[in-house]
């Protein structure tokens, strides 16, 4: 217990000691606030884009095009890793264009995405879905083909239906590889909507980072790093939070909640 | 006692491996034939490779066999099995504690098959697992875990028990332990129990009867019955008759 105060104590020290070099650099080489602005002035103009309501408007936009790609892509991610895992004859005909998309970085197709559907919504969520679909298909993959033979020949010798062998067994067996994909999936999708917004948006956190950049406004713009960061944060904690609840039973929780 | 429940007739099992071209076949089991009677307790027993996991994994219909035949002449109801079977991993759903885990079978046979819990809890009892219906399977041990799985096995009360070597993975300890488990459970529900072991002490501490197999091809050497007095305890072990059958079924399997 003493030991976890002192991390807790430690790691907020170094919080201040970070932000006091921060300052002390600004302060004694007299660096121009459009290059690096003092914290306190990040601070301000953080809390003041809260106020007005500016990085609600725009988070809200990115938020809602991240939740809707990610639905998207993880669930076509997950039906198709769950049908090449059950045929090999499917699996090799999809392999290798698999391969060739996942080789392909899908932040390179943004500006033929932008000449087709031009700017806004279709072109970013076309970048997240992409994002989202592929870690989500290889670990439902992953999942299905390590479930041990036994617990099939547990549900033959039951005569379980099709349905059930999937419903009661296979699907929570594979939840913990599926859920894997799936953070991998949150953190690709965040990064896609961020980059799509660069390139292809007209609103959103994005959209924000490169107006700020191109009106050389660094409070604007290390605030809006920072919403990103806290977005970001609160996305993968909320998939980390369905995990916990989904894998209470996984060893991996066990290390958490029973180790000290 | 002469009832015969499980029938096996000339039972071949031929595996085929390589390509087209090359077809390599391997021979796992022999013109394998025996019976099992109404309440008996029989071991097949023998070293690794002489095809004994196969012969139950054919009985239980998990795999085909090659030519010959499998009659069991209980049949159980419509939707479950005439036997239970236990793997020699335990095979638990890890999200479900241990009580959901042994009423499983209810769940997939569906909503005719009433869940019987009266029975499993009578059952957890006999397996001495009193106390631990709410715990889930990595709070249990590797033992505790096996005895969940012969509940689950027995708890819609099949009239056969089939066990593809359960206690082979645990401890010595453990595996005694385990054994005057199933000593007790089969002497208070005198199920017909066909049990696959490569433990000759095991064998003859539990069997009325053992099939003993020998490799390359599989198949049945002899069949030895054991004359020992039930109900049995660790004592038995101590007798020079018990002493006897080992030491037969050792220059057997030599």
């Amino acid at each position: 217990m003493g030991k976890k105060i002192f991390i807790v104590i430690l790691s907020i020290v170094f919080l201040f000691v970070f932000i006091g070099f921060w300052k002390g650099y600004v302060t004694l080489n007299n660096v121009p606030a459009f290059i690096l602005p003092p914290p306190e002035a990040v601070a301000q103009s953080f809390v003041s884009l809260i106020r007005d309501g500016t990085f609600f408007a725009e988070g809200w936009v990115t938020l809602y095009t991240i939740i809707i790609g990610f639905g998207i892509g993880s669930g076509l991610g997950f039906f198709a890793g769950y049908f090449s895992a059950r045929s090999r004859v499917f699996e090799e005909i999809i392999s290798p264009y698999v391969m060739l998309i996942q080789a392909t970085p899908k932040v390179s197709l943004i500006p033929l995405f932008v000449i087709w559907f031009g700017l806004g919504m279709p072109s970013k969520l076309l970048l997240i879905v992409l994002s989202a679909f592929f870690p989500v298909m290889i670990n439902t993959i992953l999942g299905m083909r390590s479930i041990p033979e036994d617990y099939e020949n547990l549900m033959t010798i039951l005569h379980a239906s099709e349905r059930s062998r999937v419903l009661k067994m296979k699907i929570p067996m594979a939840t913990p590889q599926i859920m894997a994909g799936l953070k991998i999936a949150m953190v690709q999708s965040v990064i896609g909507a961020i980059v799509s917004e660069w390139m292809a948006g007209d609103q959103g956190l994005g959209y924000l980072l490169v107006y700020a950049s191109s009106l050389y406004d660094a409070n604007l713009l290390m605030s809006a790093i920072l919403a990103t960061t806290f977005l970001g944060l609160i996305l993968y904690w909320s998939i980390e939070l369905v995990e916990k609840r989904l894998l209470f039973w996984h060893e991996s929780r066990v290390a958490f909640t029973e180790g000290t | 006692m002469s009832e015969i429940i499980v029938d096996v007739k000339n039972v071949r099992k031929i595996f085929t491996s390589g390509t087209k071209k090359e077809r390599k076949e391997f021979s796992a089991l022999e013109a394998v034939s025996f019976t099992v009677s109404k309440g008996e307790f029989v071991s097949l027993l023998g070293p690794s490779g002489c095809g004994k996991s196969t012969l139950l994994k054919i009985i239980s219909g998990l795999l085909p066999a090659s030519s010959g035949v499998v009659s069991i002449s209980e049949t159980g109801t419509k939707k479950a099995p005439p036997f239970g079977f236990v793997f020699q991993d335990s095979v638990l759903l890890p999200w479900r504690t241990a009580f959901d885990n042994a009423l499983f079978p209810f769940e997939i046979m569906g909503s005719k098959e009433k869940a019987d819990e009266a029975r499993v809890k009578e059952l957890f009892g006999l397996a001495k697992l009193n106390g631990f219906e709410s715990s889930y399977p990595r709070q249990l041990s590797g033992g505790m875990k096996q005895r969940v799985s012969i509940v689950r096995a027995l708890s819609y009360n099949p009239p056969i028990l089939l066990m593809d070597e359960p206690f082979g993975a645990l401890d010595a300890i453990t595996r005694d332990n385990l054994n005057n488990v199933l000593l007790e459970i089969w002497e208070s529900t005198r199920k017909t129990v066909l049990f696959v072991t490569h433990s000759i002490s095991e064998a003859v501490y539990l069997s009325d009867r053992i099939i003993v197999m020998g490799t390359k091809p599989g198949r049945v050497i002899k069949e030895v019955p054991v004359n020992l007095p039930r109900p049995r305890n660790e004592d038995v072990k101590l007798t020079p008759e018990f002493y006897a059958s080992v030491k037969e079924l050792r220059e057997l399997l030599k």
